[in-house]
């Protein structure tokens, strides 16, 4: 016997037909998955705008094709081999960059009043003469004048916040170490600064002949030499910078090619945006949820048809396709919303990353993000309406001749069924959040975390709802009533807990963990005392930096550390070129500068001898070196193994007496190597001091130094704070933009779960009217429902980010938690009153309706 | 034409068994118009959804035209009803997204019937709903409600419709016309008919009465000429 099946244009027709009276259920399903597509389609379309505009931008991100960065000036003898082996055609220039101490004239009123009279800033000196700076891209300054006119006559460029802080305009004069400057415009941008977010002062930018007469540079200054080079067009760009690498003297020298610094750009991208695409899919699989529900709902009102569809003989298959169909078109409808939803998104991003980000965006529609958002949507709506669909196309014709009791309960499906169904889920869903976290560690985490999450949830909320079954028994009819709703057969509530839980605990165990990083900031530049770095102090600018602050701050806590600059070179027998990197990273430590220090005989505060002995005075004549911990590991050092260290081509050797255990958040000077003053006698040194003085005196001892010794810098550990802060505040700024990606579907579910019992509750409201109640007696039952759906959800969410912020506190960023009942219970009001008021408008018309005709059009 | 031997059908639950029916043995004819009648919970129903393929027995055969309908499978089943069964059903049942003559051309379709436009109008026509053909069932009274669900299950010309309580939701005008239909269609189209009623003045236009009370049938009969 054959079996009954319409045709596809019969089956189109249908499903068309089925849409009629639907859309406001439809309109749900549109909207849940739209927000998910949109989340989606925001994060990749943004990072590949970024990326894309860094690629087009990448050599005016260097300004030049290469670029050697050393902390030294380059020799004539390097000079000579770069000129050797750069092609013919090549043109080079000199940058140096430093920090300084700005200084104003006193008679600004208001500014003597503040007492502050001088700042730090960042110094960027560039040529004079031809060839110019930048080869690629371009200073944007107000006047529109060429550089080398603006900066001549002991001129410079200012940031606007160096104006707005000093209070000067452009014409007015400031002091910079020995040299007295006029301000001849404002910097608006510079191409090879693509962040703004870890400078601690306003940038000024002068010429090299300029900051010669300022007298900053001195030996051991922290001035950082560059040599921007611009190749011809037919030069090997990789050839040339490995040969220079290769080549030069000067080992501590990194060259840099544009496409190192774009890749590095776009790599740290592609981490925060998978991070970000990992909220993206969350929210997207809350979206799912809502579809899911909202699709059980659509189809709980169909089981009638789908019973006559049965009882006139058609196949279980057929009417799948028809709502399936159904489910296609809503999808592509979402889809397409999501995807315009994230395109309009974009242009609210640039303006959340303003001062973290100075690359101009070109937001533009990215067709790929598009479609790769829009197939995860329609692939998400088929597989959360497959649930529903399957169980409600098993519904027997029998329910026709029955008064069924629920008439919205569904069959239960087989066994079987249900585990195809999570069959179905797995192979589908598992490879999907793999592509979207980006890698497989990253996507294993994810469905690791996610499925721990939403399973801690639901058995949160049984027992929740059992309690609150047993808790409910007494109270008023209302709270009665209310809460009943929340076990009764059919009621979601288990669904709903979890997905608004989710959304809020994520939130806020991102908000906690940024509370206890701020934390651990503050608290350990107050634990202990410094709270200004002096650099660049010349051996014989000791003493008179210790007069000045002793003349300003008698008595203060201070401690003046001498460094020296180094490369490692060798250890034991193995040398620096004998090493065989695992790593890039590896390469890039083992290269990095060092910057060492000596020490007479006094352990430095915060280091803990782990293995072997500390010199003491007598035994410091001897060469020795002590290392600390993760610096010998490195090395593969041990008690007893030779470190050699190269200062300025100068070999330092050494044996390693002890190994030290070193708390790197101290805010102090801390080093990966003390050597004794023994092996470091005659290398070039500069002093570095930290002092703690009170709040009043810190600008005092800052303008008195500064005034005193033109030549040394001040960094206030304060400040450093406040960027890093700042910066976090940025970041947070974006994540909170998506994670509201996921309240916001949260929220549709509980719209869209209240919806899906719209006509139970209507039926209940009018026989409750009848029988005398009134509408805010009925309101007020509606109210207690949703706020114990929202206390329960918080209530959770609130323990489980309590635990997951403790969790990444101790072992991913191992610094002291701390518990912040104010904010977690903040966000626990708001999110009760939320999901109350959220519920409540959701119910308007149960409120409104008249019970009359409620119930004439319940019992058709 | 419908042969149901030793028929029984028991649910169990909670440690409790409770029998639906006991044991029935029952033979329609072919074209017979039988009612089935009798107090709430007595099997009625329960019989009528076993006769089509709608619920499975725990014991016994039902056979029609020679073909044990209770060894057929969902699809052979849905086959079917789809080819020989017409349902009429208390609370009418129609699809509320489709206009009166879609619901009737619906089924029409799923038989495959090659004019099934025209042989749709007809039967519209023939219960009185011509002038509603493109009504949705919530712009039609009760009676024409129910007048929309005979013509669907008349529409293929089944050998055999199932009537549950077709005037239980209708007062006594459109129930006197509503029967005054199905006779006449009972008479024009040869169907077999078995309905269920609890109304015995709507049981006696039947042309053999059966009384069903304890999942048993205690009276078989044929009724003395009534009109309602």
């Amino acid at each position: 016997m054959k079996s009954n099946s319409l045709p596809i244009s019969k089956i189109a027709a249908f499903a068309f037909a089925e849409c009629r009276g639907a859309w406001r259920r439809f309109l749900f399903f549109i909207i849940c998955l739209a927000i998910g597509v949109g989340a989606v389609m925001t994060i990749d379309s943004f990072s590949k705008i970024l990326n894309k505009t860094i690629f087009q931008e990448a050599k005016s991100l260097l300004a030049a094709d290469l670029e050697i960065k050393s902390s030294w000036t380059q020799t004539a003898e390097d000079l000579e081999i770069v000129k050797q082996t750069l092609p013919e055609g090549s043109d080079w220039l000199f940058i140096k960059e430093l920090k300084g101490m700005a200084q104003f004239p006193q008679t600004n009123q208001t500014l003597l009043k503040e007492k502050k009279l001088s700042f730090l800033v960042e110094i960027k000196a560039i040529p004079a003469t031809p060839p110019y700076y930048p080869f690629y891209g371009k200073v944007n300054v107000q006047p529109n004048l060429p550089l080398n006119e603006l900066l001549s006559n002991q001129s410079a460029l200012v940031e606007k916040s160096f104006l707005v802080r000093s209070q000067l305009n452009i014409g007015d004069f400031f002091k910079l170490g020995s040299a007295t400057i006029k301000i001849a415009g404002e910097i608006i941008s510079e191409p090879d600064r693509i962040t703004r977010s870890f400078s601690v002062g306003p940038r000024v930018l002068i010429s090299l002949d300029t900051l010669e007469s300022t007298k900053l540079v001195r030996p051991g200054s922290r001035v950082s030499h560059k040599t921007a080079i611009k190749l011809p067009e037919e030069a090997s760009l990789k050839e040339t910078a490995d040969m220079l690498e290769e080549k030069l003297t000067d080992r501590t020298a990194v060259v840099k090619t544009f496409r190192n610094t774009q890749s590095s750009l776009t790599s740290s991208i592609t981490q925060m945006s998978e991070y970000l695409s990992c909220v993206g899919i969350i929210a997207l699989l809350l979206g799912g949820m809502g579809v899911a529900m909202i699709s059980r709902t659509f189809l709980a009102r169909k089981l009638d048809t789908i019973a006559i569809l049965n009882c006139l003989g058609t196949t279980p298959r057929s009417i799948f396709k028809v709502y399936i169909l159904q489910a296609f078109f809503l999808g592509i409808i979402g889809g397409i919303l999501g995807v315009t939803l994230g395109y309009a998104a974009q242009f609210l991003l640039p303006s959340r990353l303003e001062g973290l980000l100075t690359v101009g965006l070109k937001i533009e529609f990215m067709w790929v993000p598009a479609f790769r958002a829009f197939a995860l949507g329609l692939l998400i709506a088929i597989l959360f309406v497959l649930g529903p669909l399957l169980k409600a196309v098993q519904t027997r014709p029998l329910r026709l001749f029955r008064h069924v009791a629920d008439d919205e309960a569904q069959e239960e499906g087989s066994r079987k069924q249900a585990w195809a169904l999570r069959g179905i889920f797995a192979i589908t869903l598992i490879p999907t959040i793999f592509w979207q976290a980006g890698s497989l560690k990253k996507g294993l985490f994810f469905i690791v975390a996610a499925g721990l999450a939403f399973l801690l949830f639901n058995i949160f909320s049984k027992v929740f709802l059992k309690a609150l079954n047993r808790f409910s028994q007494k109270g008023t009819p209302a709270q009665k009533f209310g809460f009943s709703n929340l076990y009764r057969p059919n009621s979601q509530a288990n669904a709903i807990i979890s997905s608004l839980g989710i959304g809020i605990m994520l939130i806020l165990t991102l908000r906690l963990v940024q509370l206890d990083m701020i934390t651990m900031l503050n608290k350990d530049s107050s634990i202990t005392p410094p709270n200004y770095f002096f650099i660049d102090i010349q051996p014989d600018q000791e003493e008179a930096f210790l007069k000045t602050l002793n003349k300003v701050t008698p008595g203060a806590e201070s401690t003046i550390t001498p460094l020296v600059r180094s490369r490692f070179y060798q250890i034991g027998d193995k040398t620096v070129d004998d090493w065989e990197f695992k790593t890039h990273r590896e390469e890039r430590w083992i290269k990095r500068e060092f910057v060492l220090t000596y020490s007479k005989g006094e352990l430095p505060k915060d280091n803990e001898i782990i293995e072997g002995k500390w010199w003491n005075e007598a035994e410091a004549s001897t060469p020795q070196v002590s290392l600390e911990s993760d610096a010998a590991a490195r090395f593969g050092a041990k008690v007893g193994s030779t470190l050699t260290m190269d200062i300025q081509g100068i070999k330092i050797s050494a044996p390693v007496t002890s190994i030290r255990k070193v708390n790197w958040r101290n805010m102090r000077t801390n080093f990966y190597a003390i050597f004794s003053p023994g092996a470091l006698e005659g290398a070039p040194i500069s002093m570095v001091a930290t002092v703690h003085v009170a709040k009043e005196q810190e600008t005092p001892l800052q303008q008195a130094v500064a005034e005193a010794l033109p030549n040394v810098t001040a960094i206030s550990t304060r400040d450093i704070v406040e960027t890093v802060e700042d910066v976090a505040n940025k970041l947070m700024a974006l994540v909170d933009f998506m994670s509201a990606f996921s309240i916001l579907a949260g929220l549709f579910i509980l719209s869209g779960a209240i919806a899906s019992t719209k006509f139970r509750r209507l039926k209940e409201a009018a026989i409750l009217k009848i029988l005398g109640y009134k509408r805010l007696k009925v309101a007020a039952i509606l109210g207690y429902e949703y706020a114990g759906l929202g206390f329960i959800s918080a209530f959770i969410a609130s323990i489980l980010a309590t635990a997951l912020s403790w969790g990444v506190m101790k072992y991913l960023v191992e610094a002291p938690w701390s518990f912040y009942p104010l904010h977690i219970s903040f966000a626990f009001l708001a999110a009760v009153f939320l999901t109350s008021i959220t519920g409540v408008l959701s119910s308007i018309d149960v409120l409104n309706n008249k019970p009359f005709q409620t119930l004439r059009q319940a019992d058709r | 034409m419908i042969q149901i031997k030793e028929l029984t059908k028991n649910l169990s639950g909670g440690g409790h068994r409770v029998d639906i029916l006991n044991g029935i043995n029952l033979e329609v004819s072919k074209g017979q118009f039988l009612a089935i009648t009798g107090p709430s919970g007595s099997g009625k129903t329960t019989l009528l959804s076993l006769i089509a393929g709608l619920d499975s027995p725990t014991s016994g055969s039902i056979i029609i035209d020679e073909q044990d309908i209770t060894k057929l499978n969902e699809d052979e089943l849905a086959h079917l009803r789809n080819a020989r069964f017409g349902f009429v059903f208390q609370n009418f049942h129609l699809i509320p997204t489709l206009t009166a003559y879609e619901n009737v051309q619906l089924a029409t379709e799923l038989n495959g019937s090659n004019n099934s436009g025209e042989r749709s109008q007809n039967i519209l026509g023939q219960v009185g709903l011509k002038n509603r053909l493109h009504h949705y069932p919530s712009q039609l009274s009760g009676g024409e409600q129910q007048r929309l669900s005979i013509a669907r299950a008349f529409v293929n010309e089944p050998d055999i419709v199932l009537a549950d309580e077709p005037t239980g939701n209708l007062d006594s005008k459109n129930t006197e016309k509503i029967m005054e239909l199905i006779c006449q269609l009972h008479q024009s189209r040869q169907a077999t008919i078995v309905m269920v009623t609890h109304e015995p003045k709507v049981a006696k236009l039947s042309e053999r009465i059966l009384i069903f009370n304890d999942g048993r049938i205690i009276e078989d009969s044929v009724p003395a000429e009534s009109s309602i």
